[in-house]
């Protein structure tokens, strides 16, 4: 069948042509009303049809949200203070392993043994150890035992979500779930970017996600999920009112992007703390404009002053007092932050770190020190066994040594540090390639040769390297010097490498090499270099060697080197 | 344009989807009227006195700012602020109220905004779907967008509430939802059906006397639009359902109840006096009084108060239970002097 | 050639703006060019047919009378809470019809004040006079019999296919309107209240118990019915609107109506022990503490001397119930669900292990008033 641009191609030839149209208009006329007809004829039963259509639409919808819920619902976990079901809340589990989330305030009274229970709908309890918390933000990360396989749910995009699209609320209100099934409620989102103000120290939702889905005491900790069955948040609180603690069609839940941020200190078991840029601000007319600083602040260090017009924070525009307060009330302490303003019509960018702002309440905490080596142990197992064959270039593999020189305080100082990166060569029967092997054992050969935790390594809370989540892994040599690995926290790939002592973690800064540049055995690689105004000490990059694939031949002297130094 | 190209224009454009421009709009399968409900939904706030809220939900009717909401505590302050979807303040003005619907009109020094057209609300069928857009628990400020949620259309029924120890003083048809609107701020809001057009305005908070519960209903638009448009008419109509404070006389069946063991007995027949009302009807000694002009009379109390209110003059159906039977009899009231 | 193109031109052009009417005629009005409204009016479509399918077996309860319940100095708060707050109210009720012959199934709640007549009226107007034949109360459940043949019956949904995440909508007349009013939500879990009641998230209230809980295509999951953590008939009803609601299904019906038919009211069984509360857990080897000995992994121990009809059969102490007639009770839940599937008057087999070796012994479930003293509760 010709398209119809030609046709109307052909039509402009026709007149062109001279040639009448309408020459054989009579039997046209006789077919188009016939043809007319047909088309009606078809939309007849196409009407009668509705109901059995529209049924079956119906059915096959529900049937979908049927299957996606009852996967879900596999993930959902009914959290207990005690063996007879004592103090109750929700959970979700998000990974394989059993690592999992819920509310500070779940579990909030058993917090001193960390010890508690977490059933599932199998129906049966499972040990639950509390890890990592973070309770400024209510929420904290567990870990289920007992299983070698835990059903997970997946995390979505909380920045996606529209008001008006349907979610789901899993949990157990009210400890109604006799045999550990949750309970299953549904709802649309009702708003975005909410603040609901905190009671006592906690309890503050900042940027949180509104929802009509029924939520009521025993939901908290537990999953909200979209359609497809991803948890895009935590549900935590509720608004209540003359009737009590009932729910009357406002729920809320802390978004999983917030969350996001506090995995990688939440998994390595830390208290974690929220950031403060030590600034207020005040709407003036239309124009957000910084009000206050507050002295010694990160504001004032990276060189915010009153007046300026704030614009955008850490990539989201803010136009009002709340926005703002809901943007800083979600970042971790220590997190790096861009910040757009306007100073006199001109425009500025300024990145700096937040400070920590200290939770308002005492808590005996004790980080568990083994969980943390467990962990970081696992981060480099898994950076060492990143999958090397992703179809991409391939890029350069090596140790090298770099000898950085600090001048100006008279003695010379220097790191040397063992860096790998990958190459996909021909890998061995597990897919890694052996001399990759080799590098990461001198790396981490002297952390996994002892017997008890190396206190000289420990996994840090998380962090963000060219917008990309991080865990970073920080090993202390013994004159206050720090080096600092970050690795991405999906791919785990390395990203950055961080050198600097007690005081200033970041005085010096290695990036992997850009992989496209890649050629052969050698590879550019870029140092960047700091200076700090008005303190003695200088950094110059005196001499980088490089070193080449081969495996060092002694690797336990080069550590026990390294240490000399 | 010539045929074979307006064909192809019309089927493209039949075929196309509705586009959801920018991030801040809404989404779903409901998206088109959750934008068109909070596109015209404003924020009030006044003064609270007590346990009543200083802030509630109102709805624009006209591009130059007349707004519907419910009568309030918060209309009462000097200082009544309208806040608009896009965080403009104005200073509102009460320019007109129902005191039987309970509703208000207040004005805006405003222009060019959008409005709901006030439809009939008689197509809504138990089962369709009603969005409701309130300033619900005052969660939103300035130019944060409003509380949605989504449920459906219950039905309709004559509402017989209480608001804390009083009766509620609208006794008219209302639209009932599964929406929870009996909350701190929604009054005023609105409720539109899942195309955005207006159904009705979210009544203030009241407790049903028929569950003892809180009910969750709306103003039907009709009787809204009655408010704008037909005041007067209105307020002569319900005025003309009482009987006049000077009128002579009252409403009188004929019918005199066992009084023994006080007023919360149901409404037995002692005696029927002859040729009244009732008598004519058929209605006798021991008969127990089940409902009068359609409202239930489980005691005596309540046959007196429904009896009251009726007018003289008017045919009502009596549904009295003799033995085992029930029988529905139709009665003319009658009238006496005071 | 050319001809015969042109008049094909002409033809399909028809064609296309015809069939694009049809198109959109096939659509439900006003949705024809947004997809998700087309969709939206469908979900209306079908409910408005499941409820129009289902309307006639619903009935209208109304009420003369009674006990006032007496009415001690509460504040408002403790007042909604108990069933005296609530049936202060004059409004219908709302039931289903059960039989052609004339039974009709409705909630207990209904009947809290022990009316002196109860009417009912049917969707077609007729009303009748009903009398209480009897009430479950465990389930909440009460039986109406009035003087009336070929009533509409409604068709069941079997409790076994049903799954969470499936629409559930509710009617009740409670609200006084002419057609029962409705109420839309999912089915939130299965098996609640010891396996008698399924859940559900649409705002269930007075308004509704006694009426029907039931899917998209008019058929019936069960009986709204207010239900809660202890054992009270009328707690529950405090979760009004909240979102937490009950039906006892289908399931469960089919074993008490036919009981309730026989015209005594239905209440709890009671063996007369306690059990040990703590559970089995997954992986760790659980120890004697202070809230008492590590439990046991295929049954329950009785804590305490058992008391009434556990006691009369010799039950001790520290016997570990194992099965309660054929099914295992390895947890606490396991055991209640057992047990809910009868009532006070019901013989159970009970399977027990004490030391090493397993018994069993029929008793009859007592009730409450049985016990002479203060009454045993199991515990929650």
């Amino acid at each position: 069948m010709e398209s119809f641009v030609e046709a109307g191609c052909l039509e402009k030839n026709a007149a062109k042509t001279g040639e009448e149209p309408r020459a054989s208009a009579r039997p046209a006329r006789r077919i188009a009303a016939c043809v007319t007809l047909f088309a009606f004829a078809l939309a007849v039963p196409l009407v009668a049809d509705a109901d059995g259509d529209a049924l079956a639409a119906v059915r096959a919808d529900e049937q979908q949200r049927v299957e996606v819920f009852a996967q879900a619902a596999k993930a959902v976990v009914c959290v207990f203070a005690d063996d007879r079901r004592g103090g109750g809340g929700s959970g979700v589990v998000i990974d394989p392993a059993g690592y999992g989330l819920t509310n500070f305030h779940v579990v909030q009274s058993f917090i001193g043994t960390r010890r508690g229970y977490g059933g599932l709908s199998d129906g049966r309890l499972y040990p639950l150890k509390v890890l990592g918390i973070d309770p400024g933000g209510d929420i904290v990360m567990f870990k289920l035992e007992g299983k070698e396989r835990f059903d997970h749910a997946p995390l979505g995009d909380s920045d996606k979500l529209r008001v008006g699209q349907w979610v789901a609320a899993m949990g157990n209100p009210f400890l109604l779930a006799e045999d550990f099934t949750p309970t299953i409620t549904l709802g649309v989102i009702s708003g975005l970017r909410r603040y609901q103000e905190g009671r006592g120290n906690l309890l503050e939702y900042a940027d949180c996600i509104q929802v009509s889905t029924s939520i009521n005491p025993g939901n908290s900790g537990g999953p909200l999920f979209d359609m497809a069955g991803r948890v895009i948040g935590i549900n935590g609180r509720a608004s209540f009112e003359e009737r009590g603690r009932v729910n009357v069609g406002l729920g809320y839940a802390v978004s999983v992007n917030q969350i996001r941020r506090f995995l990688p200190g939440l998994r390595a078991g830390r208290l974690l703390e929220h950031g403060t840029l030590g600034a207020t601000v005040r709407l003036t007319g239309e124009r957000l404009i910084i009000g206050s600083i507050q002295e010694f602040s990160s504001a004032e260090r990276v060189g915010v002053e009153l007046g300026d017009e704030l614009l955008e924070v850490a990539g989201r525009r803010v136009r009002t007092p709340n926005d703002y307060n809901n943007i800083m009330a979600i970042l971790p302490a220590d997190w790096p932050v861009t910040l757009r303003l306007r100073r006199d019509g001109e425009p500025i960018e300024l990145t700096t770190r937040l400070e920590r702002l200290p939770l308002r309440m005492s808590l005996q905490y004790v980080p568990d020190i083994e969980h943390n080596h467990a962990e970081l142990l696992g981060v480099l197992d898994r950076a060492a066994s990143a999958d090397i064959t992703r179809g991409e270039e391939p890029w350069a593999s090596a140790i090298f040594q770099g000898q950085v020189r600090s001048a100006g305080a008279g003695e010379g100082r220097a790191w040397t540090v063992f860096v790998g990166t990958y190459r996909a060569t021909e890998p061995d029967e597990n897919g890694l390639d052996p001399t990759l092997r080799d590098e990461w054992r001198v790396l981490t050969r002297p952390l996994l040769a002892r017997p008890e935790p190396d206190l000289r390594w420990e996994l840090l809370a998380g962090d963000e390297v060219d917008g990309r989540l991080v865990n970073v892994i920080e090993r202390r040599l013994d004159d206050d010097r720090r080096v600092r690995w970050k690795f991405d926290w999906r791919t785990d790939e390395l990203r950055q490498v961080v050198f600097g002592t007690a005081d200033d973690p970041e005085v010096a800064t290695w990036t992997p090499a850009n992989r496209k540049e890649f050629d052969g055995l050698r590879w550019p690689f870029k140092w960047s270099r700091r200076t700090r105004t008005g303190d003695e000490l200088t950094l110059e990059i005196e001499s980088i060697e490089f070193v080449s694939p081969e495996p060092l031949a002694a690797p336990v002297e080069s550590a026990a080197e390294e240490d000399g130094q | 344009m010539n045929l074979p190209h307006a064909a192809i224009l019309a089927a493209v454009l039949l075929c196309l989807p509705a586009s959801h421009a920018q991030d801040e709009s809404a989404g779903g399968p409901f998206a088109d009227a959750i934008d068109i409900a909070r596109s015209r939904v404003v924020k009030l706030y006044g003064s609270g006195f007590g346990r009543e809220h200083g802030y509630g939900s109102g709805v624009l009717v006209s591009g130059d700012g007349r707004i519907v909401t419910t009568l309030s505590v918060l209309l009462e302050s000097p200082a009544v602020r309208a806040v608009l979807p896009d965080g403009r303040r104005f200073p509102a003005e009460v320019i007109k109220r129902d005191e039987e619907a309970q509703i208000a009109l207040l004005k805006i020094d405003a222009a060019d905004l959008p409005y709901f057209e006030l439809a009939d609300s008689s197509e809504l069928q138990p089962g369709d779907w009603l969005i409701a857009a309130a300033n619900t628990f005052k969660i939103a400020d300035g130019p944060e967008p409003i509380s949605v949620s989504v449920g459906v259309f219950s039905g309709r029924t004559e509402l017989s509430a209480r608001r804390r120890t009083q009766d509620f003083t609208y006794r008219g048809e209302v639209l009932l939802t599964d929406l929870i609107v009996a909350t701190p701020g929604s009054a005023g809001g609105a409720l539109v059906d899942a195309r955005g057009g207006f159904v009705g305005l979210i009544g203030k908070a009241v407790t049903s006397k028929r569950t003892n519960t809180w009910i969750n209903y709306a103003l039907p638009s009709e009787r809204v639009a009655a408010f704008l448009n037909e005041r007067s008419d209105v307020e002569d109509a319900a005025a003309s359902e009482q009987p006049a404070a000077g009128d002579a006389t009252r409403p009188d069946l004929g019918i005199v109840l066992f009084d023994i063991g006080g007023r919360e007995r149901p409404a037995y027949v002692e005696r029927v006096r002859p040729d009244s009302p009732a008598h004519v009807a058929g209605v006798r000694s021991n008969d127990l009084i089940l409902s009068l002009d359609g409202d239930a009379t489980e005691t005596c109390e309540r046959f007196q108060a429904v009896r009251d209110r009726l007018r003289v003059g008017r045919e009502v159906a009596i549904v009295i239970k003799r033995g085992d039977d029930l029988r529905t009899l139709t009665l003319t009231v009658g009238g006496r002097e005071r | 050639m050319m001809a015969a193109r042109a008049t094909f031109r002409r033809v399909f052009a028809v064609f296309l703006i015809a069939a694009s009417f049809a198109a959109s005629l096939a659509q439900d009005a006003g949705g024809g060019a947004n997809p998700s409204l087309d969709f939206a009016a469908r979900q209306q479509h079908v409910r408005h047919a499941a409820i129009q399918k289902l309307a006639p077996c619903i009935v209208r309860i109304d009420t003369i009378g009674g006990a006032q319940p007496v009415r001690r100095e509460m504040n408002r708060m403790q007042q909604e809470r108990t069933a005296a707050g609530f049936r202060q109210a004059d409004g219908p009720t709302t039931g289903l019809t059960w039989s052609a012959d004339g039974y009709i199934l409705t909630s207990s709640f209904n009947f809290v004040r022990d009316p002196v007549v109860i009417t009912v009226t049917l969707a077609d107007g007729r009303r009748f006079v009903a009398r209480l034949v009897a009430r479950d109360r465990t389930a909440r459940l009460a039986l109406l019999k009035i003087d009336a043949a070929d009533l509409p019956v409604p068709e069941w949904r079997d409790t076994a296919r049903l799954r969470s995440g499936q629409w559930s909508l509710a009617a009740g007349y409670g609200f006084g309107s002419e057609q029962p009013a409705v109420a839309l939500g999912i089915l939130s879990a299965l098996h609640r209240m010891s396996g008698q009641a399924v859940q559900t998230d649409a705002r269930i209230s007075p308004a509704h118990y006694g009426g029907p809980l039931f899917d998209i295509e008019g058929r019936v999951i069960g009986i709204c019915v207010p239900m809660g953590l202890d054992r009270d008939e009328m707690t529950g009803i405090e979760w009004y609107d909240s979102g937490i609601g009950f039906a006892v299904h289908y399931e469960h019906l089919q074993r008490r109506v036919p009981r309730l038919m026989e015209g005594r009211d239905l209440h709890h069984g009671l063996l007369g022990i306690d059990l040990e509360s703590r559970e089995p857990v997954v992986g760790i080897v659980q120890k004697a503490d202070r809230n008492g000995p590590p439990p046991s992994r295929d049954g329950l121990r009785i804590r305490g001397e058992p008391r009434g009809p556990a006691a009369q059969a010799g039950l001790q102490a520290g016997d570990v119930i194992t099965r309660i007639d054929d099914l295992p009770t390895p947890t606490i839940t396991e055991f209640r669900r057992a047990v809910a599937r009868n009532v006070a008057g019901d013989t159970v087999t009970v399977t027990y292990r004490r030391d090493e070796t397993t018994t069993s012994v029929t008793l009859r479930l007592a009730s409450a008033e049985d016990f002479v003293a203060a009454p045993t509760t199991q515990p929650k």
